[in-house]
């Protein structure tokens, strides 16, 4: 599925100017009204809304599948599948949740068909002799370390409440943008998101006392 | 303000942290903390876990590069599939109805050609004329009818026709249809 970046496409109606590139109105657009363009055959109109939200996606995917080309290839594939479902959208809702529903869904399908046990052990990639971390530690090396950490112990919280995490505290999207994308009440959002929080901390606590361990042996 | 149990408020401190809670809630909690030593640390562990997953936002916000766009494959493929509509149906599908129609149309002409020619003009059709001007023959069908008829045309109809030409005697049994049992 993947294809050249920058391939060289001409059609009549494909566009492959950026919206900046053309009339400001299309980039100031709001989503629904490119939608409806969209839907009118309009590419540049579509244009946008991937520019619009690419970056963000590609980012999202990137949280749960951990490797930037798989995040880009699921990233195009929600595109796509967007594309032609545009028709059924409801212009009266928000884009934005609705391509992240696409989005994510592909992504957890993907990790679904993938063993989640195959996933090494940061200890087994960092060595035991990683010190712990209390605070963030503003030397760039130490922080991808910690930053690592962080991921494995996320990968060890159950799917459907790593989710909440990820998209609330990882990419700062609301509660309620968070609802609309895995399209549950916001009640049950903030529910699973409060359990995602204690399991996370619990999971680091236990993985310090380990650490704490392991350096007094 | 009613008085909160520390039960219910470890289960609303990992929304507090995160400024997730509003309202009467929040404001619950917060008295609660003031005077809940246990509550605090778990607070603080929660705050603490908090600041640890932000720093991983912010290490993947920072080392991404501006990746390529993916509008130009996706208009690539939106191309593709506009211009792959004409070439998923085969091109001699578009004739397929035209053809079936003069193929239709020939073997009537071929068949309406082959059973008229020889016959006379005066002959009626070969069922009534066997009966009523041979009532020694036995009854043949239309389709034995134009064998015949194509038989007395054939320079050589020994090698390819079960049928003798008409003159000569045939067996009943060969003629006649088989009586479904």
């Amino acid at each position: 599925m993947r294809q050249p970046a920058h391939s060289g496409v001409s059609g009549p109606t494909t566009s492959h100017s950026t919206p900046s590139e053309g009339s400001p109105q299309v980039e100031d657009a709001g989503d629904a009204r490119l939608v409806e363009e969209a839907r009118a055959g309009e590419d540049r109109a579509f244009a946008a809304l991937v520019y619009r939200y690419e970056h963000k996606l590609i980012r999202v995917l990137s949280r749960f599948v951990h490797d930037e080309e798989l995040a880009r290839d699921l990233a195009q594939e929600t595109f796509w599948k967007v594309y032609n479902r545009l028709d059924s959208f409801d212009t009266a809702r928000r884009f934005g949740p609705w391509l992240f529903r696409v989005g994510v869904n592909l992504a957890l399908d993907h990790l679904r068909r993938h063993d989640p046990l195959a996933v090494a052990s940061i200890h087994a990639r960092t060595g035991d002799s990683c010190p712990a971390h209390d605070l963030p530690d503003p030397d760039p090396r130490l922080q991808v370390e910690l930053a690592q950490e962080v991921r494995f112990i996320i990968e060890k919280i159950p799917v459907a409440y790593r989710t909440i995490l990820v998209l609330r505290d990882l990419e700062g999207f609301s509660s309620a943008e968070v609802a609309a994308i895995v399209n549950r009440r916001e009640a049950t959002v903030r529910w699973r998101l409060a359990k995602a929080r204690n399991q996370f901390r619990e999971l680091w606590q236990k993985r310090e006392g380990e650490e704490v361990e392991v350096n007094h042996a | 303000m009613p008085e909160i149990s520390c039960r219910w408020a470890k289960t609303q401190l990992p929304l507090w942290v995160g400024g997730d809670l509003i309202g009467a809630d929040r404001r619950r909690v917060e008295r609660h903390l003031l005077r809940c030593s246990d509550c605090r640390s778990l607070r603080d562990h929660l705050s603490q876990s908090l600041t640890l997953l932000h720093v991983l936002a912010n290490q993947a916000s920072r080392t991404s590069a501006e990746p390529p766009s993916l509008w130009p494959a996706l208009a690539q493929q939106i191309h593709e599939s506009r211009h792959a509509v004409p070439s998923a149906a085969p091109w001699w599908r578009l004739f397929a109805w035209p053809m079936t129609g003069l193929s239709a149309a020939a073997l009537l002409i071929a068949s309406v050609a082959i059973s008229g020619r020889p016959k006379a003009p005066g002959i009626e059709t070969p069922t009534q004329s066997v009966v009523t001007t041979r009532p020694a023959l036995p009854t043949t069908s239309p389709k034995e009818a134009s064998s015949q008829a194509l038989s007395a045309n054939k320079v050589d109809s020994e090698s390819d026709s079960p049928t003798a030409p008409v003159p000569l005697p045939i067996p009943a049994s060969s003629r006649e249809p088989q009586p479904s049992s």
